[in-house]
């Protein structure tokens, strides 16, 4: 086996891994609050990578026909403040979805949370769509992906950009651990999370710690999106692949573990480079298979997966 | 198996006389539609009234057994490619070989079902939706049955019995019966499903799991068999697809498609074989209404209006607004205070007929 | 006479359709540790969750004058009731000292320390065990956990469902003495739910008695002691 080989496929999956990953805790964000998936994680990222494209391009007209709206007066922001800009608006919107939404499926059984956010995963989709095109769009990279941008590690490259991921992701897990373990929002956060009702108790405003885990998890994910954008070319589907990856990475590590949701993602993006570069069947299109058979193979195995917590269900 | 739950007798339910007469209304509507369509319009038309099977595939799995199934465009697909291989590989008659593409459906089903179906709810819904996402490009990695990248043509053709005469009108009315007859069969098959001792089983399953198996119902038997019915269903949609138009490629079942299907099961109400009739009456109007509406507003151009035109946007946000305001979907919204509406519209033309009457019978 | 925390004026209750409470009328001294006695589904639980908000209720409820009942549980919490659950309401993948830390959820002062000190003095076994997580601790602790995790909040007015259930005769026993001494030593207000007539009776002032959503019969709580009634019902004598 050639070691160069294995290990640049190695320094491949670490970008996505970092992606997935991110994505991950934004799903398991939402799952440990309120034991549901958001579905619709992917497009609602999609949707604010696009504005963070609209931010980028300076004023546009963006909606098709006749009357042109252009939103944003002035000159082109540069990345940073568009990739800033994409989370801001993440963190908005995912706080009113879950205002005007959400909320009023606390009572409801579990299949309706599946109907309203698959409902939301297909209008997000059909209108970002409707508004930019089905088209792939050049989304320029975050972090410096020139052709020479990269370490020389045993004779294989570790692209910046797979760095920058990764030194992102690690920022933002010491941010969620330091906002849940030492603040108090944090504290209302995970008091939530375990107990519900006797958060209520403590005079801890549900609704509101509920809206500002939306707010935090489609923030999340607005980044994921904008940081993945230029590998994958901006269209309306592009988190659709990511969101089974993601899902099959906080599955492995646990649903309600954060840990488990980093190492998860990892997992999934090494088995998506290394399973079809040995296994001739899985080629680069099937590169979900081995993720979701692993899935599945948790699911029905070991539920809390690698990090997460054992579910006792009383009778 | 289930004595406890025979507390009512099990009864050998046929439709009423009432939906037997509606059923064959509807057909015989559909029946003198080439009288205003094209063969082209009726095909498409066909196209979405077969969907009705998938759609009722959904309703059977998830409205009936409580098994969210957002994947079922897979079985659609797995029945089509497997209808087309029975038909040109095998050189089955269509008849046989429709059978063999709703046996292969039902077969993936069972398959799939047998792990998956041990889980519940939310995951369940995870590892249908991964289902949905993989199927396209899983087809595309067996080009003898689905075409691979660019899809393939299916040789055999249905075409009319001669008594039909001959023609492109004539095959769209054969395969219009063709499609129409399935699916009153499937709505048949389904209502005496639900009706019997097994869609009993199927909906304490729904309800109270450790309760149906506290009174000896095999939940696996039955959430597998449901589901394999289900799957079935779906096939029979896709073998329907091929024999309106003899092609076949997996990017007819991509994960929208899916969705999709979902979605219109779900908007036109789950748990009711009325809610399946309303989800395809839903996909077939919608982008009807939506060509008209472009059409009747050609000089007023907004962006607004354009949005309209996209059937994943229109059901896509009906099912996040049905979800939270009618979870019955169409099926259960009130009817009464329309047909209240109704009776008061056209009593006013009573009265006035009336009046009218009574006016003029003075002269 | 001392002044009056709680007045609960034709409080009807219902979980949707279904009516638990018909219409009860009681209050709540200052000072006052106050008893509501009832079999199984008469209506005790709801009726603390209605003081909090947590079921649909009709009626009037007032704290110190101030009507809440159509205000949110998190608020009715800040008013200075604290509620200690049925089944104890312990966050139990969270450490001890979390569980306390959740408490004081709804205060800013920067005596909170103060307060986790002193009621580890008070529940030495939660100090033994303050980093532990809170869904390891044994019935009783947990149940003591719950009770120091409501008082955080400073309440005015306490509420205990049924602190009883479950536990050993012993811990019972300690724990009845830990509430007996808040009472008279800090003057904590409380209104307690229990089936355990004859320990609540013997702490308590006063007590009523819930029969099917209504006030069967109320008294001092040593008339309801020698009541035959009572004794018959819930005293098993």
């Amino acid at each position: 086996m050639d070691l160069t080989l294995l290990l640049q496929r190695l320094f491949d999956a670490v970008f996505n891994g970092g992606i997935y990953a991110s994505l991950a805790l934004a799903l398991v964000i939402i799952y440990r609050a309120t034991g549901r998936f958001n579905f619709a994680q992917g497009e609602m990222a999609t949707f604010a990578a696009f504005v963070s494209f609209l931010l980028l391009t300076g004023p546009r007209p963006f909606l098709r026909g006749g009357s042109v709206v252009g939103l944003i007066p002035g000159v082109p922001w540069p990345i940073p403040l568009a990739v800033l800009g994409a989370v801001l608006f993440g963190i908005v919107s995912g706080a009113a979805t879950e205002r005007i939404l959400i909320r009023r499926l606390e009572r409801k059984p579990d299949i309706a949370s599946v109907n309203v956010t698959i409902g939301l995963l297909l209008t997000l989709n059909a209108l970002t769509a409707e508004l930019w095109g089905t088209g792939g769009r050049f989304f320029p990279a975050v972090f410096p992906a020139g052709p020479d941008d990269h370490l020389l590690i045993g004779g294989a490259r570790l692209r910046f950009t797979s760095i920058g991921v990764w030194l992102t992701l690690l920022i933002l897990v010491l941010l969620l651990v330091l906002l849940m373990q030492r603040t108090k929002p944090g504290l209302a956060f995970r008091a939530m999370s375990t107990n519900r009702a006797s958060a209520e108790l403590h005079g801890i405003n549900i609704g509101r710690t509920l809206a500002a885990g939306w707010a935090l998890a489609a923030g999340i994910g607005a980044l994921a999106a904008t940081l993945s954008a230029n590998s994958v070319l901006l269209e309306p589907s592009m988190m659709l692949r990511v969101l089974i990856f993601s899902l099959a990475a906080a599955t492995l590590g646990g649903l309600d573990s954060p840990k488990g949701a980093v190492v998860g993602g990892m997992i999934v993006a090494l088995s998506q480079t290394l399973v079809p570069a040995y296994v001739p069947f899985v080629g680069n299109e099937l590169s979900l298979l081995p993720a979701v058979i692993m899935m599945l193979l948790v699911l029905l195995i070991r539920p809390a997966g690698l990090f997460g917590t054992e579910q006792v269900e009383r009778v | 198996m289930t004595d406890a739950l025979d507390v009512d007798a099990p009864q050998r339910s046929w439709p009423g006389q009432r939906h037997v007469s509606g059923a064959v209304c509807v057909g015989l509507i559909l029946l003198s539609l080439p009288i205003f369509l094209d063969s082209i319009q009726l095909q498409r038309l066909a196209m979405s009234l077969a969907l009705f099977l998938a759609i009722l595939g959904v309703n059977l799995s998830t409205g009936y057994c409580g098994l969210i199934s957002l994947g079922h465009g897979a079985f659609v697909g797995i029945g089509a490619f497997g209808t087309a291989w029975f038909l040109d590989a095998e050189h089955l008659p269509w008849p046989a070989a429709i059978a063999g593409g709703v046996l292969t459906a039902g077969v993936a089903g069972l398959l799939i079902g047998a792990p998956a179906l041990r889980l519940r709810g939310i995951h369940l819904a995870l590892v249908t939706l991964a289902i949905a996402v993989m199927f396209q490009p899983l087809a595309r990695q067996f080009p003898q049955f689905s075409g691979g990248v660019s899809g393939k043509a299916v040789a055999a053709r249905i075409v009319a019995p001669g008594w039909l005469g001959d023609g492109r009108l004539a095959d769209t009315m054969w395969q219009l019966c063709i499609v129409i007859f399935s699916c009153l069969v499937g709505l048949l098959v389904v209502h005496n499903l639900v009706n019997s001792q097994w869609g009993r089983s199927m909906r304490a399953v729904r309800d109270d799991e450790r309760a149906a198996a506290v009174y000896g119902i095999n939940l696996t038997i039955v959430r597998t068999g449901a589901f394999a019915m289900s799957a079935a269903l779906a096939g029979l949609a896709g073998a329907m697809q091929v024999v309106l138009f003899p092609w076949v490629s997996p990017d007819a079942y991509t994960t929208f498609d899916s969705l999709t299907i979902y979605a219109v099961a779900v908007i036109g109400g789950l748990g009711t074989l009325r809610g399946s009739v309303l989800g395809v009456a839903a996909l077939i109007v919608v982008p009807r209404f939506q060509s008209l509406l472009s059409s009747s507003v050609d000089g007023v151009s907004s962006p607004w209006l354009d949005l309209l035109g996209s059937d994943a946007l229109v059901f896509g946000g009906a099912l996040t607004a049905l979800a939270l305001v009618f979870p019955g979907g169409l099926a259960a919204v009130d009817t009464a205070p329309i047909t209240k509406f109704g009776r008061r519209f056209f009593g006013l033309f009573f009265v006035i007929g009336r009046f009218l009457k009574r006016r003029y019978s003075t002269f | 006479m001392s002044d009056t925390i709680l007045n609960v004026s034709d409080l009807h209750a219902s979980y949707g359709p279904l009516s638990v409470l018909r219409g009860l009328n009681f209050e709540v001294n200052e000072g006052q540790v106050v008893v509501i006695l009832g079999a199984n589904g008469a209506g005790k639980t709801t009726t603390l969750r209605s003081i909090c908000q947590m079921c649909d209720t009709e009626g009037s409820i007032t704290l110190r004058g101030t009507d809440i009942s159509s205000k949110g549980t998190a608020d009715i919490i800040r008013l200075g009731v604290g509620h200690v659950p049925q089944g104890r309401g312990t966050f139990a993948e969270l450490s001890v000292i979390d569980n306390l830390l959740i408490g004081s959820y709804t205060r800013s002062d920067d005596g909170v320390q103060a307060d986790i000190d002193r009621w580890f003095e008070m529940f030495p076994i939660l100090a033994e065990r303050r980093d532990q997580l809170a869904g390891s601790l044994s019935g009783g602790e947990q149940q003591m956990l719950a009770v120091a995790r409501a008082l955080m909040s400073r309440p005015e007015l306490l509420l205990l469902d049924e602190p009883s259930l479950g536990l050993a005769p012993i811990i019972v026993e300690q724990l009845f003495e830990t509430l007996q001494r808040l009472n008279k030593e800090d003057g904590l207000t409380m209104l307690l739910v229990e089936q355990n007539a004859n320990l609540a009776l013997s702490m308590a002032d006063h007590g009523y008695v819930i029969e099917s959503g209504l006030i069967a019969l109320e008294g001092s709580a040593q008339a309801l002691m020698t009541d035959p009634a009572v004794q018959a019902a819930y005293l098993g004598a």
